[in-house]
């Protein structure tokens, strides 16, 4: 009787044992899932709030251009693609802002991930317009005998027609020879425009711009934003689509086509063609990037803690 | 009754014997059984000890890179690399005699003993030692996670900057294990000692970020981290 009794006993202890040890190794198999479990969420929170921050960038606005400096006046932004991050951008000085992301896992799980980026204002404006009209001029303005300046955009484009042809200085400053066609008036410089930036563009990389340091001819066909530190002359074999920029004068010769928009700190003559058009203007400026805010500096991804 | 006594005496004997050698048959078994599972459970053990000191080392290396730039990275050598390791990142919000009010997150507080800061705004790239850093409650409005200090400066940046307090660091894979060194201080191990140093080591250094080695019993992992602000971050 007494020996069964221990047999049992014994069993029961050994059953015991190896359920300890099945259920240890059992325990090490699932911290192994639920710590890679968690180490994939942790990467999706990370990219979840970089991804927002990247976004915010697309969200520039004139309210946040003119923002005042200090957290105080941080301005959220609706930029994340799940409800699980949030950004905001905070001015820091005239030139500088910090954008900050935070990306929380739903309750009742705690993940967090944060993220900061440093950028400067964009290089235009939202309250500018990069083509109010297809010649702006702040010096003279010639057209030509022969010469088109037509503010009426292809019907491929929404804008259909631009208020001016040609906006200068003073009314005096624009001269319109005979035989020279101009379709739309003349009107004053805009208050503010993208003539004001051309230091700044000077010194731009972006995709699709061009930029020189010296007097330029151009005598083929060239497409995008052409700036130029001096005159530029549009020879007779250019063919140009975009946005021509220079701080000195322009000069469009015979049979030069050029749609989209000319701009000078000096005066122009146009004894070609320019045509306006709007769309491809803003598609250059697009393509560039000088509407968005660029990231400042070789740390612009700042540490976030 | 003599016969039937000695019988069921027998019988009792052979009983007993049948039944020792069963329950050491069934001893045996059990035992071997058990120390399979204990051999198991161990190995498992072993394996994701192993698996946790290399997924801590490319936690922590992947955790550092992304808050570098390559030149953050001082010198790198098959078993170790010295870097710059950001511990915070502070924006200056007033002006202090001999230096700043900063609004400060970051890991730890920033202690002069060990942290030098670097001016990370826009185009300014300057190394300047913290002398000083005192709480400064108030004297600049600060979001939530933050904490408002008062640095004092070997020199005073302009306008408003952003600073990033860093130490001087180096990362060790030797010894079977992570170490980090602060200075000149020793090497504390930050994973468990089951790293083969024979395997294990760094790898090349670029503007992308850096690589590694870790062997693991027996296996090599070879990983790749990378600085947030690389070459081709932006």
């Amino acid at each position: 009787m007494s020996r069964r009794g221990a047999a049992l006993a014994l069993t029961l202890v050994l059953l015991v044992v190896l359920e300890c040890v099945v259920i240890g190794t059992m325990h090490l198999a699932l911290q192994e899932h639920r710590i890679g479990a968690n180490r994939v969420a942790s990467i999706a929170l990370r990219l979840e709030v970089e991804n927002a921050v990247r976004r915010a960038l697309g969200y520039w606005s004139a309210s946040i251009d003119s923002m005042a400096t200090g957290p105080e006046h941080r301005i959220p932004i609706a930029a994340a693609t799940t409800g699980l991050a949030s950004a905001s951008v905070e001015r820091l000085n005239a030139g500088l802002y910090i954008v900050r992301g935070e990306a929380r896992e739903a309750p009742p799980r705690v993940g967090r991930a944060v993220a900061q980026l440093l950028v400067m204002p964009p290089l235009i404006g939202a309250d500018v317009d990069p083509t109010p009209a297809p010649l702006v001029a702040e010096g003279m303005v010639t057209v030509r005998a022969g010469g088109v300046v037509s503010a009426q955009a292809p019907s491929t484009c929404a804008d259909s027609v631009a208020a001016h042809a040609v906006l200068a200085a003073a009314p005096g400053d624009l001269v319109i020879e005979a035989g020279a066609e101009m379709t739309g008036s003349g009107g004053p410089l805009p208050e503010s425009s993208i003539l004001q930036h051309i230091e700044p563009l000077l010194e731009s990389t972006a995709f699709g711009l061009v930029a020189v340091a010296t007097d330029t001819l151009i005598d083929a066909p060239f497409t995008g934003i052409l700036v130029v530190a001096g005159n530029v002359t549009l020879g007779v074999n250019a063919d140009v689509e975009g946005l021509v920029l220079a701080s000195g004068t322009i000069d469009v010769q015979e049979n030069v086509r050029v749609e989209g928009a000319v701009m000078a700190r000096g005066g122009a003559v146009v004894a070609g063609s320019v045509a306006w058009n709007p769309c491809v203007v803003r598609q250059a400026v697009a393509l560039a990037g000088l509407t968005r805010p660029r990231p400042a500096g070789p740390r612009a991804w700042l540490p976030a803690f | 009754m003599r016969a039937d006594h000695c019988r069921r005496a027998g019988a009792t004997l052979i009983e007993l014997l049948a039944a020792l050698t069963l329950l050491s048959l069934i001893v045996v078994v059990v035992t071997g059984m058990c120390v399979a599972q204990l051999r198991l459970a161990r190995a498992a053990g072993v394996r994701a000890a192993a698996a946790d000191a290399a997924r801590t080392a490319t936690m922590v290396l992947a955790g550092e890179a992304r808050r570098m730039t390559a030149g953050d990275v001082r010198a790198a050598s098959a078993d170790s690399i010295a870097i710059r390791a950001f511990r915070g990142t502070a924006l200056t919000c007033g002006s202090a005699p001999g230096g700043v009010f900063v609004r400060y997150a970051g890991d730890r507080l920033p202690d002069p003993a060990k942290d030098s800061i670097i001016v990370a705004s826009a185009g300014v790239q300057q190394v300047i030692p913290l002398l000083g850093s005192t709480p400064a409650h108030g004297a600049c409005t600060a979001i939530a996670g933050e904490a408002v200090l008062e640095w004092r400066l070997a020199t005073v940046p302009s306008d408003t900057a952003v600073l990033l307090v860093f130490e001087s660091g180096a990362y060790h894979l030797s010894g079977r294990a992570l170490r980090y060194r602060i200075g000149a201080a020793g090497r504390q191990p930050l994973t468990a000692e089951l790293l083969s140093d024979a395997g294990s080591g760094f790898g090349a250094v670029t503007g992308r970020g850096f690589t590694f080695a870790l062997d693991v019993a027996g296996r090599t992992i070879d990983r790749a981290v990378f600085f947030a602000n690389g070459e081709d971050a932006r």
